[in-house]
């Protein structure tokens, strides 16, 4: 009788503990790792391969190496979806051309502002710490750990296409990326206009195209 | 560049301290083993009951009630010497040699042949004339000064604690202002930044936000630094500190 009731007992037990895996599983937009992660983890982990690849190290390389770094970045990131998104209410009143200028400019100065920043990396630890999924959008949240102990929060806003998650906004230390931009943006476009807002962002453009040939660079990282 | 050469100066300081405390000279190499300054939070006791754990365990409380004692002793010491000094004192001998005749002339003393048995009561009074008295009125004058200084440390050592506490909750409260500016700094800095790298914004807000940032960080430290002393202090004013270093 004991043992019969023990028995039943241990399989109530299972039972609860299985029901709780599932019910933690099929939580809408809650799972711990997800598509969206692993695509991101996909890509910091060949970040971070080409910038340890021994072969890709020093002052000689680093044309080959950012070359590299930036083919990979791209592949991630949806820099037309950034624009959009940056530009807010003023997207639609510019014309197919100058959207195309846009998405250009924004495009190579966010790729070398990131791959700078990459560049910097000294073996900090990358935490997922958890992944948020809405239909076709996702927020995924790492945290990089420094050497000193420091943590920093960084969160990635993708959104999907067929099966690929594109990143479109990053989150940094609780700043989204696209806010900042739009509220910026905004700014300069009201009390200026959208052609010196273009030409503060290709004077930027200039000034890295030639600090890459050779003048002196702002050591702001 | 201030704050600096101040954080410089008390480093050299601290570390002069702990050379000196740990008995090195300054040729030995010394080095920390910590990791930066942090709030080290913990749970301290309620006002009410820190107020009576001082009262318990605080050395100048522990000090008072021991002079307490000894000047009351003093007191009962120095009063003995208005009453005499009684004695009681008992004598005698018993000698016998056979030998000898015993003498029976009362004249005759015949120390190998003698026995007696003598009993003495007396008493002993010193007739000082009021120097006694005057002994006593300065034991008592020393305990009523011990008794006093009871008084006023039951009332100051409670006092403190509630000070102590105060200052804890003002630590506290800086604490985290200052750590929401520093959260806030930093996003300005991030946001800063960003615009920086985009063309869109000056260096000089970048300037700006980042001194900014490193300003109200050194302010958070400092905050750092107070909660920690605050907290240090409640554990003195309680007497906890000492109980622990005797441990």
């Amino acid at each position: 009788m004991t043992t019969k009731y023990s028995v039943i007992r241990c399989g109530w037990k299972t039972l609860t503990l299985i029901a709780a895996a599932v019910a933690v599983l099929w939580m809408p937009g809650q799972s711990l790792a997800g598509p969206a992660t692993d695509q991101v983890k996909g890509t910091v982990d060949q970040v971070l391969k080409i910038l340890t690849d021994p072969a890709l190290k020093g002052e000689r390389k680093t044309k080959e190496r950012r070359a590299q770094l930036r083919q990979t970045v791209l592949a991630r990131f949806d820099f037309s979806e950034m624009s959009k998104r940056s530009m807010g209410q003023y997207w639609k009143e510019r014309t197919p051309d100058e959207r195309a200028e846009f998405v250009g400019l924004f495009t190579d100065l966010l790729e070398r502002a990131y791959v700078d920043r990459v560049e910097g990396y000294t073996g900090e630890q990358i935490l997922y710490l958890e992944e948020t999924t809405d239909g076709n959008y996702s927020e995924v949240r790492t945290k990089i750990v420094t050497k000193r102990n420091q943590e920093i929060p960084i969160a990635y806003r993708l959104q999907r296409a067929d099966s690929k998650w594109a990143v479109y906004d990053i989150v940094v230390e609780g700043v989204s990326l696209v806010n900042n931009y739009r509220t910026q943006f905004s700014k300069i476009i009201r009390t200026s206009s959208y052609r010196d807002l273009v030409k503060k962002m290709q004077a930027k453009v200039e000034g890295e195209e030639g600090a890459e040939l050779g003048a002196p660079k702002s050591k702001v990282r | 560049m201030k704050n600096r050469e101040e954080a410089q100066k008390g480093f050299d300081l601290a570390t002069g301290g702990l050379l000196f405390y740990s008995g090195l000279d300054r040729t030995q190499p010394f080095e920390l083993d910590a990791e930066g300054l942090e709030a080290a939070p913990r749970e301290v006791e309620q006002v009410d009951r820190g107020m009576g754990t001082a009262l318990e365990l605080r050395p100048e409380m522990a000090q008072v009630r021991a002079g307490l004692k000894a000047t009351e002793a003093l007191v009962k010491a120095e009063e003995s010497n208005l009453y005499p000094q009684f004695f009681l004192a008992l004598d005698g001998v018993y000698a016998q040699a056979g030998n000898r005749t015993r003498q029976q002339n009362p004249w005759a003393f015949d120390p190998l042949n003698d026995r007696y048995t003598a009993i003495v009561l007396g008493f002993k009074y010193d007739l000082d004339f009021g120097i006694t008295r005057g002994k006593i009125r300065a034991a008592q004058a020393e305990h009523l000064k011990v008794g006093e200084m009871k008084l006023f440390a039951e009332q100051g050592i409670p006092l403190q604690v509630r000070k102590a506490h105060r200052e804890l909750d003002e630590a506290k409260e800086t604490l985290r202002a200052t750590e929401d500016g520093w959260r806030n700094a930093k996003k300005w800095l991030v946001a800063a930044k960003a615009n920086y790298d985009l063309g869109v914004g000056e260096s000089r807000e970048l300037g700006q936000a980042a001194e900014t940032y490193a300003r109200l960080r050194a302010d958070n430290f400092r905050a750092m630094y107070n909660y920690n002393l605050a907290l240090a202090n409640i554990e003195h004013a309680t007497g906890r500190a000492v109980k622990e270093e005797m441990k």
